[in-house]
């Protein structure tokens, strides 16, 4: 049996001090295996993107993070210090945001940047790396890699950009890939180009992916296995396949609900969620979602539910589908 | 209504929200306060001269001494303080009607004239503004008139810029788009729309470039561009700069003297500063929110949440 | 209620044109809906219907009165029919006004709806409740409310004047998947409830399929495909339709072959000849070399309710 190539337990994130500390990730734990696709889903404040950029070593600046184990293809990232992690990460770890602009540098060629991570890593020379990075954009199907290596970031358009950010991701290829939204930005046609370049990517090189989105269905079509964050916290898990069918978390089954459907018949109202996603800063006794559900009972409010095993996965519900009160 | 109260209560609470607002608030209120209170009450101690007792040092009666003509300089800076205000002020009040202006008709006008006129704005605010004072003074006539007109046209494109830049990011947002839909008049859209967003970096603006150009002044006035003094003096001729001029000049003989008007010109600076930031603070609804408390929705007084 | 007609329009200040030759009727109470990648022109569209960019060519009519040329009288029949809904509540509302002010500022445009302070505050009152907003909001400012609640507000505002024609700009786009499904149920209500007419323009083609009773597929500026919802979302006639459906994710449906478009949408600076989709259609001259036609003719919409502006159109019989 191959060791996980990310374990994570307990993860919490808080931000501020004192009485101004908010805690926006909680009891957070996370095992990636070696070559699986696993999707985290939530809405805004549901504390998917803080997961994964604790995940990737990748928090904003004022972010404190706790986790009681924090492994990354065997090495213990808890007992590294921040400045030291780059030989265990560099190379290993890939990770493509919502904007793939912020990301990369203006000044610089694309070909240049792909390059800095073998030339760190495997000290190739500028022309080796150069020619590793017109083989990986070609892979990512950029048109006229061999011009399209010395532009700038600017000269490319947005699904160009994702794609190039993938293609530097895989310049030596990674055992862990973290996409944060990689598509959200973006027309529903690159996005189908680019999750399709992410599944390949998965198939051929082994890599694991971690992918954040708020789109449940896109998640459900490439990923394995599905978490479901609300308020900070994971709700659910279940495998990908069992999503559409078999979720038993309340909270899971709204939103299903609630996203319009191709197939679905017009005249049929959509499910709705009373209520916003609660702010981080306020503190829900019991389980998060009571306020919003409409099968909350007395003891949601009072205690908050563990995720324990379901027959599809883990589920932290009172109520679960599937055993109507 | 207790929402009013509340409303007014919280912006007050912003204003003084921060030890840099409060320093800000006392000192300028003690400035205008001396302004108003300091000619009556010293007015006639700044002027009398007293040739027995020129050049001392720092005593009970005189805790900064004399100058050259024996008149007390701590009366003299206390005195200063209301010309040295009303001419900064006149200064800001001729640089923002004409860097309003100026900004808002290129904003109207848009397209080429607009980027020419940001153009013109930017090589007119790289152009130091001492040096432009200076030759505007040199074109009008020597005199306080003078120096309030140069400081005030050479500052004039920095509020020319503000009022450009806010107004044209502002120009383009959807919000302003909603409102000509809805058939509002031009008028109401310029003024309420845009000019009504933009007001709190103005107003800043203004604060920051009246203790800008009060320093300005001074230093045009310490430089003797304020004019000959004239035989018999008024306390309605004294400012900081003035006073200073006298004090550097007599330096030597009487250093403690420096002190009065290079404090007052410098705390009266960073007191402008200071308050100009708060109060674009507090007049900013959306940055009270994150001052006031830890959760970022406000909540009425009297109203359960 | 409102018809298009050869509406063609270039970006301000060039001669690009980014909307060819676009026409289209929306029967009263009918919802039509643009879908379409980012620069197929889906939004200049709306934009030149509301009078905020001018038309090149074509003209704009609403209750069969011209309101393209601008002038006084168009743009006073245009507001008086015609409000629009835009993407971002955040910026759609004017940061420093409360929902009350705002509101009644949108109904004071209509002094023969509503006219002293009495009735203005009732009319703020009834907007409200047609929205589903708390009355205790009126005085709140927007950062004050959720996103989903700025919307409504949004909404709210664009129904002050009483309007016949709300154009919906995706108007979901910047919400919470659970928030966007109160906002859609909400537009559906209301388009009952007032006898609305919607021009409804969206990328996501699963909300315009829940909200549209028709469809017109846009590609640089042109129309390819439009029709009954029905017809369109079921029986797509166009590689472009096909492509872009087969590109929305899908809960439950089983991952299957489908058309995955690569490459760039053709520059509208530099139009190529034909058909504007050809070099990314997978079924176009670069599959297939023996369909010449697509590089020497342009297409032209043929057909009587679903019309397709493709020469090897799919699905029909």
């Amino acid at each position: 049996m191959s060791e996980p190539v990310l374990e994570l337990s307990n993860l919490s994130v808080s931000f501020g001090r004192g009485d101004r500390r908010t805690t926006v990730v909680n009891d957070v734990s996370l095992c990636i295996e070696p070559g699986e696709i696993v999707g985290i889903v939530g809405e805004s404040g549901s504390g998917k993107t803080l997961t994964a950029m604790a995940a990737a070593d990748l928090l904003p600046t004022g972010a404190e993070m706790h986790a009681d184990r924090w492994m990354f293809e065997g090495h213990d990232l808890s007992r590294i210090t921040r400045g030291n992690r780059g030989p265990v990460l560099g190379g290993r770890l890939a990770v493509v945001f919502q904007d793939p602009m912020s990301s990369l540098n203006p000044a610089r060629t694309v070909g240049a940047q792909m390059s800095d991570v073998v030339r760190v890593h495997h000290g190739q020379s500028r022309q080796a790396a150069r020619a590793t990075a017109v083989d990986r954009l070609r892979e990512v199907r950029v048109t006229a890699p061999e011009r399209r290596v010395d532009e700038y970031p600017h000269e490319f358009s947005g699904g160009m950009r994702q794609r190039a950010m993938i293609a530097m991701g895989l310049m030596t290829p990674p055992a862990l890939l973290i996409a944060d939204e990689p598509t959200t930005a973006l027309d529903v046609t690159v996005q189908a180009d680019v999750m399709s370049l992410i599944a390949e990517l998965n198939r051929e090189h082994g890599t694991a992916v971690i992918l954040v989105s708020h789109n449940i269905a896109l998640i459900a079509e490439v990923a394995t296995r599905v978490l479901v964050m609300y308020a900070g916290r994971i709700v659910e898990e279940i495998d990908a396949g069992s999503l559409a069918t078999s979720s038993r978390h309340r909270y899971t089954r709204a939103l299903i609900g609630s996203v319009p459907r191709l197939d679905a018949a017009k005249d049929q109202p959509l499910v709705t969620i009373v209520g916003a996603p609660p702010d981080p800063s306020t503190i829900i006794g019991g389980c998060s979602f009571s306020p919003r559900c409409t099968h909350v009972s007395e003891e949601c409010r009072s205690s908050r539910p563990a995720l324990v095993e379901s027959d599809a996965g883990l589920v932290a519900c009172v109520h679960p589908a599937g055993d109507d009160l | 209504m207790s929402r009013a109260f509340g409303r007014r209560k919280r912006w007050l609470a912003t204003l003084l929200g921060t030890p840099t607002g409060v320093a800000g608030v006392v000192l300028l209120s003690a400035l205008v306060i001396l302004a108003i209170i300091g000619p009556p009450i010293w007015g006639d101690a700044a002027v009398k001269s007293d040739f027995l007792r020129t050049l001392r040092p720092p005593s009970p009666a005189h805790p900064l001494g004399t100058n050259g003509s024996g008149q007390d300089n701590l009366a003299r800076v206390l005195v200063g303080t209301r010309l040295s205000l009303l001419m900064a002020a006149g200064a800001v009040a001729i640089s923002a009607s004409i860097g309003l202006l100026s900004g808002a008709l290129l904003v109207t006008v848009g397209g080429r004239t607009q980027r020419i006129g940001a153009t013109v704005i930017d090589t007119w605010l790289g152009f130091p503004s001492i040096l432009l004072s200076v030759l505007i003074i040199a074109v009008l006539e020597k005199g306080r008139g003078a120096i309030v007109i140069a400081i005030g046209l050479s500052i004039a494109p920095f509020f020319a810029r503000i009022t450009l830049t806010s107004a044209a990011s502002v120009v383009g947002l959807d919000y302003v788009a909603a409102g000509r839909l809805l058939g509002l008049s031009r008028r109401r859209i310029a003024s309420r729309y845009v000019l009504g967003t933009i007001v709190d970096s103005l107003v800043v603006a203004v604060f920051s470039m009246f203790g800008q150009s009060l320093i300005a002044i001074s230093a045009l006035t310490y430089l003797g561009f304020g004019g000959a003094r004239s035989g018999i003096e008024s306390w309605t001729s004294i400012d900081w700069g003035s006073v200073l001029n006298d004090s550097v000049r007599n330096f030597r003989d009487q250093p403690a003297s420096v002190l009065g008007p290079a404090i007052a010109i410098a705390l009266a600076g960073v007191a402008f500063g200071w308050f100009g930031d708060a109060l674009g603070r507090s007049l900013n609804p959306r940055l009270t929110v994150r001052s006031i408390g830890g959760t970022p929705r406000l909540t009425t007084p009297g109203e359960t949440a | 209620m409102l018809s298009v007609q050869g509406l063609s329009v270039s970006y301000p200040g060039s001669d690009v044109v980014v909307v060819q030759d676009v026409s289209f009727e929306i029967p009263a109470g009918g919802t039509l809906g643009l879908v379409g990648e980012s620069g197929s022109g889906k939004s200049t569209v709306a934009r030149a219907v509301v009078g905020m960019v001018r038309a090149l060519a074509g003209n704009v009519r609403v209750e069969g009165v011209d309101v393209t040329g601008g002038s006084a009288a168009a743009g006073r029949h245009l507001r008086a029919t015609t409000q629009m809904v835009f993407q971002d509540p955040a910026a759609s509302l004017h940061p420093r006004m409360t929902v009350g002010a705002a509101l009644v500022e949108a109904a004071s445009v209509r002094p023969d709806v509503a006219r002293g302070q009495g009735d203005l505050a009732m009319e703020v009152h009834r907007l409200m409740d047609l929205v589903g907003l708390p009355q205790t909001f009126v005085d709140r400012y927007p950062f004050e409310l959720s996103g989903g609640q700025r919307q409504r507000v949004a909404i709210a505002r664009a129904l002050a004047p009483r309007p016949q024609l709300l154009l919906l700009d995706e108007v979901t786009a910047a919400l919470d998947v659970s928030i966007q499904a109160t906002v859609l149920n909400l537009l559906k209500e209301l388009q009952v409830e007032l006898q609305l007419t919607y021009l409804a323009i969206s990328h996501d083609l699963a909300v315009m399929r829940y909200l549209c009773d028709s469809i017109a597929v846009m590609e640089l500026g042109t129309i390819k495909e439009i029709g009954l919802a029905d017809d369109v979302f079921v029986s797509p006639h166009h590689p472009y339709t096909v492509a872009l459906l087969d590109a929305v994710p899908q809960l439950g449906r089983p991952r299957r072959d489908r058309i995955v478009l690569s490459g760039e949408p053709a520059d509208p600076a530099d139009r190529p000849s034909g058909c504007s989709f050809r070099a990314r259609c997978p079924l176009g001259p670069e599959a297939d070399p023996e369909r010449q036609r697509c590089v020497t003719t342009t297409p032209v919409l043929v057909g009587d309710a679903h019309r397709v502006a493709c020469h090897f159109p799919l699905n029909s019989d």
